[in-house]
C-alpha cells in the first residue's frame, strides 16, 4: 500500500499535464462534437414530439 | 474457412480446439454484415456513421407498442439509461446493454480461460464476435423478460401492465429483443464501414440528445425555465436553483464537469524509451490517465444495472438504493449512507475492473513490454531485459490505470451527486468517445489524402 502511494507520488510528478494551447484543442473537438452530435438528436427529438409521433403508432 | 481451419488444425496439432466451437453451426447461421471487400473512402465511412446514428436517434423516438401511457412511473434504470444509449418506452429500451453484457461475460470467459480462445488467431476471433452476437440476443431476451416481470410502483401490476404470460406481453418482448437486435447490426456496420464503434457512438449520441434536450427542450428544458421564471418576476437565485429535475446549476455542472474531464483526457504518463540500434534514438511512449477508464465505468455499471433489474424482481429493494447514484445534490444531501456507499461500490467497482480489463485486452505490462522489445526499444538506464521492462512498465501501468479508474468514479459519482445533465459518467464517456473518434477520423484524412501513407500503415 505504502508502495503504491509513492507509485502514485512519482506518477503525478511525471505524468504530463496537457499544454494551454493543446487542451484547448480538445474543449474545442469535444465541445464541436458534442454540439453537432446533440443538434442532430435535439432536431430529430422535436420533431418527434410536434408531430406526436408516439401518439401516432 | 473451413479448409482454412484444417490446414491450421495440420499446422497446430498440440492446439485443441475451444469447446465453444461447437456453437460454430448454429453461429454461422447468424445473420452477418459482412466484411467490405474493398477500401471504404473517407466519405462513404462518414455517411455510413451518419446514417447509423440518425437511425439510432429515430429508433429512441418509436414507443414500445402495447405499453401504458405510465410506464415511465417506475424507471429504475434512471441514470444507467445514459450510459446504454436506452431511452425509456422506445425500441432503445435496452439499448446496447445486451450486448456490452455479453461482452463482458465472454471477455471474463476467456480472460479466465474458461473458454480458451486466442483473440489474435483469425478463426477464434470469428467464433468470439459470433459467440457474442449469439449471448447479446440471449441477454435481450432475460433483460427484456426481467423488465416485463417488473413491478410498476402499484401493487400487483407489472410494469408493463402486462405479464409475460399474455401474447400483449410476448409481444412487448419481441419489440425489446427486435430493439436490441437492430442494435447489434447498427453497432456491426459501424464497426466495419464507419468509424470507431457503434456502441460508443451510441452512448455519445444518447448523452448529446439528453444534455440538449434537457437545457433547451421545450418540455421542463433548463434555460426556458430559468427565463420563464425571471420573467414571472422571481428573483435570480431563486430561478437558478429552481426545484424540479434540474435547474441552471445542472447546466453549470455539467459545463463545470467537461472542462475538467477534457483537461483529465490529456494528462498522460510519457515513459522514456530508447531504440538499441541506430545509436539510441530517444522517444516516449505515452500512457494516457484515462488508459483504461471508459470501459471499466460501463463494466461497473452494467453489473450495477443487472444487479437492479434482478434486485426489483426478486424485490430486493436495498440493492436498488446503493446501485443508484442520487440524481440531485438535495438527494444526495438527504440520503449520506446511499451517497457514500454507492460512491464507494462504484469508485472500487472501477478500479477493479480497470485492473481486470488491463490483463485481458492485451493492454498489460507484459504485452507492452514485448511489444517494445520486438520493435527493438528499451528503457534507458535499464537493462535490455523484456522481464526488467515488465517490471518497470508495470509500475507505471498499473498505477495509472488504479489512479485513473478512481478518478473516473470519483468524477462519474461526483457529477451526478451536482445532478450535472446527461450524467457525469455520460460526458465522461462521450468526451472520450467524440475525442477518439475525431483521432481516427483525422488519422484517416491523412490516409485517404495521402495514399502512400495508407501503404505504410499497411491497410
Amino acid at each position: 500500500m505504502r508502495e503504491f502511494l509513492q507509485n502514485c507520488k512519482r506518477l503525478f510528478q511525471v505524468a504530463k499535464k496537457p499544454e494551454k494551447d493543446e487542451y484547448m484543442q480538445v474543449v474545442k473537438i469535444s465541445g464541436l462534437g458534442i454540439l453537432l452530435i446533440g443538434a442532430i438528436g435535439f432536431v430529430i427529438m422535436l420533431i418527434s414530439y410536434f408531430t406526436q409521433f408516439s401518439r401516432l403508432v | 474457412m473451413a479448409k482454412q481451419s484444417l490446414v491450421k488444425a495440420m499446422e497446430n496439432p498440440e492446439k485443441p480446439r475451444s469447446k465453444i466451437y461447437a456453437l460454430q453451426p448454429l453461429l454461422r447461421r447468424l445473420p452477418e454484415i459482412s466484411v467490405p471487400k474493398r477500401h471504404i473512402t473517407f466519405k462513404e465511412k462518414f455517411i455510413w456513421t451518419g446514417v447509423a446514428l440518425i437511425i439510432y436517434f429515430v429508433l429512441t423516438q418509436i414507443p414500445l407498442y402495447g405499453t401504458p401511457a405510465e410506464y415511465k412511473v417506475n424507471d429504475f434504470f434512471g441514470q444507467l439509461r445514459y450510459v446504454f444509449a436506452s431511452q425509456a418506452g422506445s425500441l432503445m429500451e435496452l439499448g446496447i446493454g445486451p450486448i456490452v453484457t455479453a461482452g463482458i461475460i465472454l471477455q471474463l470467459l476467456v480472460g479466465s480461460k474458461v473458454i480458451n480462445l486466442d483473440l489474435s488467431d483469425t478463426d477464434d476471433r470469428a467464433v468470439f464476435t459470433g459467440s457474442q452476437k449469439f449471448v447479446a440476443i440471449l441477454m435481450a431476451v432475460f433483460e427484456g423478460s426481467m423488465l416485463i416481470l417488473a413491478p410498476s410502483g402499484v401493487a400487483g401490476v407489472p410494469r408493463y401492465g402486462v405479464g409475460l404470460g399474455s401474447s400483449a406481453g410476448l409481444f412487448i418482448l419481441f419489440q425489446l429483443v427486435l430493439g436490441a437486435a437492430i442494435v447489434i447490426f447498427l453497432d456491426e456496420i459501424v464497426s466495419k464501414y464507419g468509424f470507431g464503434s457503434g456502441v460508443s457512438l451510441f452512448i455519445a449520441g444518447g448523452v448529446c440528445m439528453t444534455i440538449f434536450w434537457q437545457a433547451i427542450g421545450p418540455v421542463s428544458g433548463v434555460i426556458p425555465t430559468f427565463a420563464g421564471n425571471l420573467a414571472a418576476g422571481e428573483s435570480f437565485v431563486t430561478s437558478f436553483f429552481a426545484t424540479g429535475p434540474s435547474n441552471m446549476m445542472s447546466l453549470v455542472a455539467t459545463i463545470l464537469v467537461f472542462f475538467i474531464v477534457v483537461y483529465a483526457e490529456s494528462v498522460r504518463v510519457e515513459i522514456p524509451v530508447a531504440y538499441g540500434k541506430y545509436g539510441g534514438i530517444r522517444g516516449k511512449y505515452p500512457i494516457k490517465l484515462l488508459y483504461t477508464s471508459n470501459i471499466p465505468v460501463i463494466l461497473a455499471l452494467t453489473v450495477f444495472a443487472n444487479l437492479r433489474i434482478v434486485s426489483y424482481v426478486t424485490g430486493a429493494t436495498w440493492l436498488v438504493d446503493y446501485t443508484s447514484p442520487p440524481s440531485s445534490l438535495a438527494i444526495a444531501m438527504a440520503n449520506p449512507l446511499q451517497t457514500v456507499i454507492y460512491s464507494l461500490l462504484l469508485i472500487s467497482l472501477a478500479i477493479g475492473f480497470a485492473w481486470l480489463w488491463l490483463q485481458m485486452t492485451g493492454m498489460g505490462p507484459r504485452d507492452i513490454a514485448k511489444q517494445l522489445d520486438d520493435s527493438g526499444m528499451l528503457i534507458p538506464g535499464f537493462r535490455k531485459d523484456i522481464r526488467v521492462m515488465e517490471q518497470v512498465l508495470r509500475k507505471y501501468i498499473i498505477t495509472t490505470a488504479i489512479v485513473g479508474g478512481a478518478f473516473v468514479g470519483i468524477i462519474s459519482a461526483g457529477a451526478d451527486i451536482m445532478g450535472a445533465l446527461g450524467s457525469g459518467t455520460g460526458i465522461l464517456l462521450t468526451v472520450g468517445i467524440i475525442h477518439s473518434l475525431y483521432e481516427q477520423i483525422a488519422r484517416e484524412q491523412v490516409s485517404e489524402m495521402f495514399p502512400a501513407v495508407r501503404k505504410i500503415i499497411g491497410e
